[in-house]
């Protein structure tokens, strides 16, 4: 059964119907009976340079596709299409549309004049066209007299003498680089639009139409452009230095170095100097020596947690700082330290930085050697947990699997198979220790240890306390835990100024004291060079401006 | 002193005096005792890893561990030789999946800390600032205890309004912050401001005792050999 | 698939880990438990990674003459040497504990004793531009608490102690209570974007 293609929405319909099932265009154009019915022919490649007159009824604008007669302006169709000339009336089949009726606009268009439309016969391109391509069978349709012939010659139309010729277009360099080089210009109608013949159905061998099958239907050959481009020098050569700035991005660049001594050297020398010097000084001669601080709340509270531990009490020590830090630390937590082995207690140290371990050593060692405590005896270094917030977790959750073995790798938990050692006896979870100390220096690593340890403490029946010794830049951040209700951490020492406190509220500690001196004479030098070189720098920028800014700013 | 204490308290004074040459500028001096401190803390990272890490938990469960302790250590052992693969671009792919892993157990015990280690705690802390009970018998300073409440509940919630970003969208309106939000925020700014302030004075009391240690040791460095110049303690 | 696939590892297992701060159930605290002792490990295996990284860094700038290929060389020699006496000895050992409190501790305390002087820098250089108010509050801040940290040139001033005492418990805990509540709503928002698969960092 044969089907027809709706030029509308392209879609498939029967071959008799006569409007598409889907959008309601007609398929089958409207028929016009002519006078003398003949049968359809071929459609001429020329039409005959006469026309006869047009039956009654027919379209004036159809008239005017007779040979004899020029082709209707694409002004006079598209006032057709918009509904009909000023006066009302479409053009009849008499009326001749000349050259001078041709409008300047539509003359001045780049494409043929009249004249050059009446010079040259249709194009070879056209006739490929109307050629190559393959037509579906259509349903045979009664074409009328004037339709079968073909269109007028265009040699043949009437037309008055041409407007001046429009010069072709001028394109920029750029755009005529880009232009395919072997394209073929196609024939541009009066809309600018390339034109096509159609070739099949009643409007075969009409222009302009809508086709009768849409493109996406008819198989065609794509059209190939060739990749040629047409580049002058200087395109060369920016596209040559686009390419250089590209290829050198990623490409590390030797900073410039810097010639000379700026006033940023001579500051940061000055700085230097006066601070250096002042703490030189302070140290060498040892005359800056001043009375410890007095305890805060704080550390108060740690001083009691560690007064009131039974005698032998299971403590975890925790050395979380970093090597850099280990004179702040070492410093503020001698006190503390040197009070719980003075009561006594076991120590199981742990730490979540890698060098941790070592640094516990370190400060036992150096600091604690008056107290004789013996690794695997008195305390127990049970080494490195990694994850940082994961390993503290895991630790958390079961702290035997998690660090099974000490440093020395020795089985440190009590089991069938092993005793145990003595800093771990009954130590199956971290609430069976008295006491967790942390010795931290960073605040987020601060903030881990309450976050994952914290809760567990909070079970009931649960006495185990948390207090940290910290340093003094962490004290801000953490300080929020110790003045919760209730609170988070028990207690804490911050910095150096705790652990000298500390020591006072003990009487023991040499290291904090032999420190105190220069620190608070180092800090107030420097809090000094901060003021006044604040306002030297600011003085001086003031007076540096030139005198046009100064007035406007007293405006 | 022993030689080797010698050598050591040398190799410290020379490291020390090249890390301070910085104040001067940049400097191939300054450059090679870092590098060398990043060799050798690298090399003592790698040795607890292994040593404290990977042999415990890893081999010996492998060699000398129960079945079932051997079964459950493969696992570790596949993934982590899959991780070892991201040293190598090309093989880089085989190691997301213990990529993966990690992830999920990091995100994991980052949100479930936060939230019960910080976030309901520290808000219940700030309920419990006004809490007259427990803040003890009525005394003087009660009405003190009020007004620093007051100012730390004003003073966390104007600090949360500084973090807000959103704006309200109006049809035909271009998106505003609303006023009372903005000037909150400004009031939260400076609460920060005094915060990080405290921060700046904490790390420099900090680096002011590093300072003070490293010149003690400078100077009983370099006191014996001056010996008479300094005078008798 | 692979992609899926991941995420579906991610999810599952922070879903384990997750519900255990909230559930308390004896298999999956058992659960939890491994899939812990299973990241610990994979961390420590991690940490190798990145030593072996900058070990080949470090290696192919110098094997390949690149400029500064002497510090690379120097720096493969320290961890050579520290990763033999180290690995042999122990850490605990006098050998490692030389070269701990010999190089290392005296490169890092002198390091941040390098601060004093740039943050000091730092310090006076907020005043070379026209400072807002709150550079002002800043570093009035800071310079306020530096003079009362320590005894201002051997006394301990009345009221200066009270002052700063004050302002650590009631104005510095307000801001850092603000900032910590932020954190943790941050945290739990990143968290949560990673344990619903909505960020993929490990390449799926």
């Amino acid at each position: 059964m044969g089907e027809i293609f709706c030029p509308m929405c392209g879609k498939s319909n029967p071959a008799e119907s006569e409007v598409c099932q889907f959008c309601q265009a007609r398929l089958v154009p409207l028929v016009f009976s002519p006078a003398e019915s003949e049968p359809p022919e071929a459609i001429p490649e020329e039409m005959p340079s006469s026309i006869d007159a047009a039956p009654t009824g027919e379209s004036d604008w159809l008239l005017g596709l007779r040979s004899d007669e020029p082709i209707p302006s694409e002004e006079s169709l598209a006032d057709v299409e918009a509904g009909g000339l000023e006066d009302g009336n479409l053009p009849s089949d008499e009326t001749h549309i000349s050259a001078d009726d041709v409008p300047d606009w539509l003359a001045r268009l780049p494409g043929e004049s009249p004249q050059e439309a009446e010079a040259e016969p249709l194009s070879d391109w056209l006739k490929e066209e109307t050629g190559e391509t393959e037509q579906p069978p259509s349903k045979p349709v009664e074409v009328s007299d004037w339709l079968s012939h073909p269109l007028p010659d265009e040699g043949q139309v009437e037309s008055s003498e041409s407007e001046s010729e429009l010069a072709p277009g001028e394109f920029p360099s750029w755009l005529e680089a880009i232009r395919p080089v072997k394209d073929e210009p196609q024939t541009v109608s009066a809309r600018g639009t390339p034109e096509r013949i159609e070739s099949a159905g009643p409007l075969a061998g009409l222009s302009g139409v809508l086709p009768a099958e849409p493109d996406h239907v008819r198989p065609r050959k794509s059209p190939t452009y060739p990749l040629e481009l047409r580049v002058s020098a200087n395109q060369r050569i920016h596209a040559d230095l686009l390419q250089g700035l590209i290829e050198s991005e990623g490409r590390a660049q030797p900073l410039p170095q810097r010639r000379g001594i700026s006033s940023q050297h001579v500051l940061r020398w000055t700085i230097a100097c006066v601070l250096w010097g002042a703490l030189l000084w302070s140290v060498i001669t040892g005359k800056q020596e001043a009375p410890l601080p007095a305890y805060t709340e704080e550390t108060a509270e740690v001083n009691r947690l560690i007064s009131q531990l039974p005698g032998e009490a299971r403590v975890l020590l925790a050395f979380d700082y970093e090597p850099g830090l280990s004179a702040e630390m070492d410093a503020a937590a001698t006190a503390v330290v040197d009070h719980l082995m003075l009561r006594g207690a076991y120590l199981t140290l742990v730490s979540t930085s890698p060098t941790g371990p070592i640094l516990a050593e370190r400060f036992i060692m150096k600091t604690q050697s008056s107290h004789h405590y013996t690794s695997g005896v008195n305390y127990v270094n049970l080494g490195y947990i990694p994850g940082g917030a994961m390993g503290l977790l895991s630790f958390v959750e079961n702290p035997q699997r998690t660090l099974p073995y000490t440093l020395d790798t020795v089985a440190a938990w009590e089991s069938e198979a092993h005793a145990g050692l003595p800093a771990l006896q009954g130590v199956q979870h971290l609430n069976d220790f008295e006491l967790l100390m942390v010795i931290v220096d960073d605040p987020d690593l601060a903030r881990a240890w309450v976050e994952q340890v914290q809760p567990q403490l909070n079970e009931p029946d649960t006495l185990t306390s948390l207090v940290m010794v910290t340093s003094a830049q962490v004290e801000p951040v953490m300080r929020p835990y110790f003045e919760a209700n209730p609170r988070q951490v028990h207690g804490f020492v911050f910095g150096l100024r705790g652990g000298a406190a500390y020591a006072q509220l003990t009487g023991r500690g040499e290291l904090p004291r032999v420190y105190w001196g220069p620190y608070g004479f180092g800090l107030v030098v420097a809090a000094l060079l901060i003021l006044i070189g604040g306002l030297v720098l600011s003085s001086v920028s003031l007076l540096a401006r030139p005198p046009q800014v100064k007035g406007e700013a007293n405006q | 002193m022993s030689i080797v204490d010698l050598v050591g308290a040398i190799l410290g004074f020379i490291f020390t005096l090249l890390v301070f040459s910085y104040i001067i500028g940049d400097n191939p001096l300054f450059r090679l005792a870092i590098h060398i401190f990043i060799g050798v803390a690298a090399g003592f990272a790698t040795i607890m890893a292994v040593n404290n890490v990977l042999v415990p938990r890893l081999l010996i469960p492998l060699l000398d561990g129960s079945r079932a302790e051997r079964i459950l250590a493969l696992v570790p052992m596949v993934l982590g030789w899959l991780l070892l693969t991201k040293i190598s671009p090309r093989l880089s792919p085989l190691g997301n999946l213990p990529v993966a892993f990690l992830v999920g157990v990091g995100a994991a015990a980052a949100v479930g800390g936060a939230v019960t280690g910080t976030l309901f705690p520290q808000a219940y802390a700030s309920i419990n600032l006004f809490d007259l009970q427990s803040a003890g018998a009525i005394d003087t300073s009660l009405g003190l205890k009020l007004v620093n409440g007051v100012i730390i509940l004003i003073g966390t919630i104007a600090t949360l309004a500084y973090f807000h970003f959103g704006v309200s969208s109006r049809a035909q309106q271009p998106s505003q912050v609303q006023v009372w939000l903005e000037g909150l925020g400004q009031v939260g700014q400076a609460f920060i401001a005094i915060t990080l302030g405290f921060i700046f004075a904490g790390i420099y009391s900090a680096a002011m005792v590093a300072l003070i240690e490293r010149l003690y040791f400078l100077v009983n460095f370099v006191k014996p050999l001056l010996l008479p110049l300094f005078p008798s303690s | 698939m692979k992609a899926t696939f991941y995420v579906a590892i991610a999810m599952a297992i922070g879903l384990i880990v997750l519900l255990g701060y909230f559930l308390h159930l004896d298999l999956l605290a058992n659960l939890r438990v491994v899939l812990l002792e299973w990241a610990v490990i994979l961390s420590a295996v991690a940490l190798l990674v990145g030593t072996a990284n900058l070990f080949y860094v470090h290696w192919r700038k110098f094997t390949t003459t690149q400029p500064n290929g002497f510090y690379s060389a120097v720096l493969i020699i320290s961890f050579v040497i520290t990763l033999g006496v180290v690995g042999w000895f122990g850490p605990t050992h006098a050998y490692s504990m030389w070269i701990f409190n010999n190089i290392q501790v005296p490169i890092e305390g002198s390091l941040m004793a390098l601060l004093t002087v740039l943050l000091a820098f730092a310090g006076v250089g907020l005043f070379r531009r026209k400072p807002n108010l709150m550079s002002i509050i800043f570093i009035g801040t800071a310079v306020l608490i530096l003079f009362a940290t320590g005894p201002l040139f051997g006394i301990n001033l009345p009221g200066i102690s009270e002052l700063r005492a004050w302002i650590a418990q009631v104005p510095a805990v307000a801001g850092a209570r603000g900032i910590l509540l932020g954190v943790a709503l941050g945290t739990i928002a990143t968290g949560l974007r990673v344990l619903m698969g909505a960020d993929r960092p490990y390449g799926g």
